[in-house]
Order: C-alpha cells, then structure tokens, then sequence
C-alpha cells in the first residue's frame, strides 16, 4: 500500500474522500497552525487561511507552522502558514488572505469559495460570532474550539442540526482569561485541535452519524474531561439560526474598529472604509519621525511614541505595547489621518 | 453505613447509676454493652432490665459474654469473648440477636469474618486504664485487622473523640469507649462530643463527581453556585450539567449538590 493516503482510507474504509473539499480556517495562530496541518496532511483539495497578524517570537512556543526566520521576517502568518504547508503537501491548493475577518471579507470569501466546512482557529468570540451567523446564512458546519493555560472546549454546529453559538452563550462573554494573562502550553492547542480535526474528518467525509453532539472541555493539568450534550440548547427564538434569524453579527454596527489582540499586548486599528497603502510612501514619511522603519512585501514596522507599530497594506494598523483601544486610535488618526 | 459508638459499662459502678447514664447516653449511641465480669447471671438479668425500663431500646442492650441472659431478658445481642462459648456453637441459639465477637490479634480476624459476626471489637488500641501491664496495639495492627475484614471492626481501648480520624483512616468502622463514657463526670456531654467528631468526619466523606474526578466537599447544601466559585468561575460563561440535565443559568444559585452527585461543567474560554 502505498498511496500517500492509505492509512487514512484503510481506516475510513473508503478511497480518499477529501481531495474535493474546501476548507475555511479563519485564524492562523495556534489552534489554525495545528488543525491546516492536519488538514494539509489528509490531503484536502483547497485550504484558504485568512489571518490578520504576523509571526512573533512569542508564537513559536505553540504555533507548530513558523520557525525563526518567520519570526526574524515577520511574515504574515497566512503567508509563512501557505509557505510550511506547500513543503507538507504541494497537492493542496492553499490561498493565503492577510486581512481582519470581518462581516464582509468573510462573506465575500463564501460566495467566492464556498466552502464545505469553517473552522475556528481564532482567538476572540467577536469572530467566532461572525463565523456562527456566517455558518447559518450559508449553512456551512463550524467546529468551534478555544483554549487558555492548559485547557480546551471544542464543540461542533450543524445549521438546522445542532444548536449554534449563540443558543448557547446568550451574550458576548466579557474578556476573561487570554495566553496573555493565563499564559498557555502548546500540548492545550494539541488536545483542542485534535478534538476539532477529528470531527472536521467526520463531516468532509459525509459521516454525519459519527459527528461528537457534545460540548467537551479538557484540562490537561488537572486531569479533567467534562462533555455535556448540547441537544437540548437549541432556542426556538434565536437570532442567529431560528426562522427568524437576522444575523446580528453581521451587521455593521456590531463591528468595532479596535480590537485586542489575545496573548500579544496589542491593539489593531482598523480603517472605517476600505483603505490601500502605499507602504514605501508611508516609510518615508515616517523615517522623519524615527528611524527604525522595517519593511518587507507585506507589511511595515515602525516605532512611534515609544510603541511599536505595524501597518499592512489593507489599511490595518498594530500598536504593540497597549490595551488601550482608544489610544491606539488616536495615534492612528494621528499617523494616517 | 455510619461509623458505629459502642459503650461499655465500667464494672465499677451500681446498677442505679449505670441505668440512669444509660438513659443519659442511649441516643448518642449505638450500642450500650453491659460488661460486668464479677456479676451473676440473675443480676445481670435486672441490668437488662432495669436498662429498659429506664427507656434504653432493647435492641441497643449488648450483654457480655451470658447468651442465656441475652435471650431471657431480651437484649438485642451478645458480645462473645475469646472466653465465652465460640460462635459457631452459639450460632444455633442465636434467634434475633446480634453476635459481637472481641479479638486481640489480626490473625483471629478471619476467624470471626468466617463466623459471620456482626461486629469485631478490636483493640486495644490506645494506652488504657483497662488492661493495665499491657502495651496498646497501636493502629498499624488496627489497620492489618480491618485490611482483612469485611465484618466491621470496631477499635477499643483508650479511645477519645480526637482519635476518631485516625481510627477511620485505619479502617475501623466504629470505636468502643468505656471510662470515656461510663466514668465520665458527665457521659451524656461525653457520648456527644464523641458523635461530634464522628459526624465532623462523616461530612469530610461526602463526595461527588466534577468532570470526571471524584473530589470531596465539606460543606452540606452547597449550591451549584457556590461550587462554581470554589472552581472561580462566578460569573464565567459556563454551562453545568448535573446527573445528565442542564442546570439553567438563573437556577445556578437554586439547585443544590447531593452525596454522589455527577457534574459536569465546561467553560467557554476564548483563546487560541
């Protein structure tokens, strides 16, 4: 036996069912690394990643895709994630998108992609709100899956099946525990992802008998494994999946325009309307503020006010070194008008 | 099943004195053993007697060593000596009555379990005025007697309420107490303060399951409420299941938490 997908096919005892699929993963940190490894290596026809940050240092402790020189570059992550993955397997398409994964890049990438699956590889509930009201206006399964310290919660939603996020948690949780504060071990993003990549197995080959109807939450440290089943959560009323759903997440008003980056001290600025950059102009104008301007093809870093920034060419802007969304704002407007 | 109190009379005192502490005590107990070695079988008789007439129930009267004056008198059972008639000849004649067997070394544990007695009184235990000339058996042998059986063993000798933790830990499941009790100044506070610590030990026993893991609680009526805050996660975005149904969250604070329960609660983190 020697096809590349043998073992796989042994165990599914079925021909390599995946070389059609289409997956989406929104998010290429942790969790993203794991599970497009995963997916790359089962040998998914197309993969897009759409990220909106690039490769840290701090990153490499759990972020199984980039290495030093990622680091060293700072490489957006979908572009360093596209690079690792083509070595891996140069059969998968993979597009890269460096961009924030709002309401309407999201929806543009469904209507262009179509995917068969979405997957979480996020690192804040704004989006994972986006990609549930996405999930049902498309009726595309999502496997939602988080973790923090050393534990993991993952749970799959089937639009017209399950009960969706928002059955679920009725509000946006507050800002709890993030890697920044809790701090996070990568065998946490191992466990989370693998629960994640076994049920996203399950749906792109049709198995929808075998699909995990639980919420499962692991905690590695303190050895515990709790699953709750989730069928009795779904909410005649809500807003998200019922026959009267409006999406609310889609909306405009629902998106703020700073958010803070999870586990990286930082706040990204993004521009009211659709912005192009002229990123060497930029460096040029910044270099008479401070000299330490960097740049490579995608993306440009700078020190201003004592605070690091980092400006894309879709107009986002990074302020390392703060949690101060307002602030960030302000030097933003400042710098770019 | 609860940790049993068994109490012994002293041989010491006079029957008005020993019925009226048995009146005092008997609700604090579970047995109450009349052990008077130098008494004849009429007088001991008139103890049974005269112990239930003053009110102790007769299914809680344990007469040393006499099965006749057991059964003729009507007591709820018969403590057996490595002096008295063996158990397997007494078994015949036993009727309703409860057969304790006393023992003083861990091999004569098994003999007892092959008996089938109710109870092993085991000891003694700790430095005692009863058996004076005799060095205590200490809980290591508590603990060999107790390995080995699945008839209740009780530990005597020396017994106060601060060693009952130790004793259960040993595996005893009861402790009999003699001067502690019967030549108290006051046996009813004495028996009390024994039941005290047995029950301080019995809450430490409840146990329920949360995520799989067994895990103590010492506190009765926790609410599902409070159990989240001891995990800090008051106010977290969780869900709770207990004994396979979803507690909803405005009756988190309402539903408390029984012996056994099973919970499950995952929590909604957001990282990744």
């Amino acid at each position: 036996m020697n096809s590349r997908y043998s073992r796989q096919e042994l165990f599914l005892k079925e021909e390599h069912p995946y070389a059609n699929k289409h997956v989406l993963l929104v998010g290429a940190g942790a969790l993203g690394s794991a599970l497009a490894e995963m997916l790359v290596r089962a040998g998914i026809g197309q993969l897009t990643i759409i990220d909106r940050d690039y490769v840290d240092w701090t990153n490499l402790q759990r972020q199984q895709l980039y290495n030093e020189q990622d680091a060293r570059d700072s490489l957006p992550k979908a572009e360093a994630a596209k690079k690792r993955l083509q070595e891996i397997n140069s059969d998968v398409s993979i597009s890269a998108i460096t961009a924030d994964a709002g309401p309407q890049e999201l929806s543009a990438l469904m209507d262009e992609k179509c995917p068969d699956l979405l997957l979480d590889g996020t690192d804040n509930f704004e989006t994972r709100f986006i990609i549930n009201d996405l999930s049902q206006k498309y009726q595309v399964p999502w496997i939602y899956g988080a973790c923090v310290g050393s534990q993991g919660v993952s749970c799959v939603i089937v639009p017209g099946e399950t009960p969706c996020l928002a059955c679920l948690l009725d509000v946006l949780p507050a800002e709890g525990m993030t890697c920044d504060t809790a701090g996070i071990i990568a065998p946490a993003v191992q466990m989370t992802t693998a629960f994640q990549g076994a049920e996203a197995l399950k749906i792109l080959a049709g198995r929808w008998e075998d699909i995990r109807r639980e919420l499962v939450g692991v905690d590695l440290w303190k050895n515990t494994y709790s699953s709750i089943s989730t069928v009795s959560l779904k909410k005649a009323d809500c807003p998200s999946c019922s026959d009267t759903a409006v999406y609310p997440y889609l909306t405009e008003e629902n998106q703020t325009k700073t958010a803070v980056l999870c586990g990286r001290n930082t706040v990204q600025v993004r521009p009211p309307n659709n912005r192009a950059f002229n990123l060497p102009e930029i460096a040029a104008m910044l270099k008479q503020w401070d000299a330490s301007v960097k740049m490579n093809g995608f993306l440009l870093s700078a020190i201003v006010s004592g605070k690091r920034i980092v400006l894309f060419q879709d107009g986002r802007m990074l302020v390392h070194g703060s949690k101060d969304p307002e602030e960030a704002k302000k030097l933003y407007q400042r710098l770019l008008g | 099943m609860t940790f049993q109190l068994h109490a012994i009379t002293t041989g010491t005192l006079e029957l008005a004195q020993a019925s009226s502490t048995a009146a005092a005590i008997h609700s604090f107990v579970d047995y109450i053993h009349i052990r008077e070695k130098q008494r004849s079988a009429r007088e001991l008789l008139y103890w049974v007697e005269a112990f239930r007439k003053a009110g102790v129930p007769a299914e809680k009267i344990i007469v040393n060593d006499r099965l006749d004056v057991a059964l003729a008198a009507g007591a709820g059972g018969v403590q057996l000596t490595e002096s008295s008639v063996p158990l397997k000849q007494v078994r015949p004649f036993l009727r309703q009555l409860a057969a304790g067997c006393s023992v003083h070394e861990p091999a004569a544990v098994a003999h007892a379990n092959e008996e089938r007695a109710d109870w092993i009184l085991f000891g003694h235990i700790y430095d005692t005025a009863s058996k004076p000339g005799r060095k205590p058996r200490g809980l290591e042998t508590l603990q060999a007697a107790a390995y080995a059986s699945r008839v209740p063993v009780i530990a005597i000798g020396g017994i106060k309420p601060h060693h009952i933790r130790e004793v259960k830990a040993a595996g005893a499941k009861g402790v009999a107490v003699m001067s502690g009790i019967f030549a108290s100044k006051d046996p009813a506070a004495a028996a009390a303060s024994y039941q005290t610590a047995i029950k301080k030990e019995e809450i430490n026993d409840m146990h329920i399951v949360v995520n799989g893991k067994s895990t103590p609680i010492s506190l009765q009526e926790l609410t599902i409420e409070e159990l989240l805050a001891s995990y800090s996660l008051q106010g977290k975005a969780v869900i709770v299941e207990i004994n396979g149904h979803i507690v909803p969250k405005e009756r988190l604070g309402l539903t408390t938490i029984q012996e056994g329960d099973r919970i499950e609660i995952v929590q909604f983190v957001g990282g990744g």
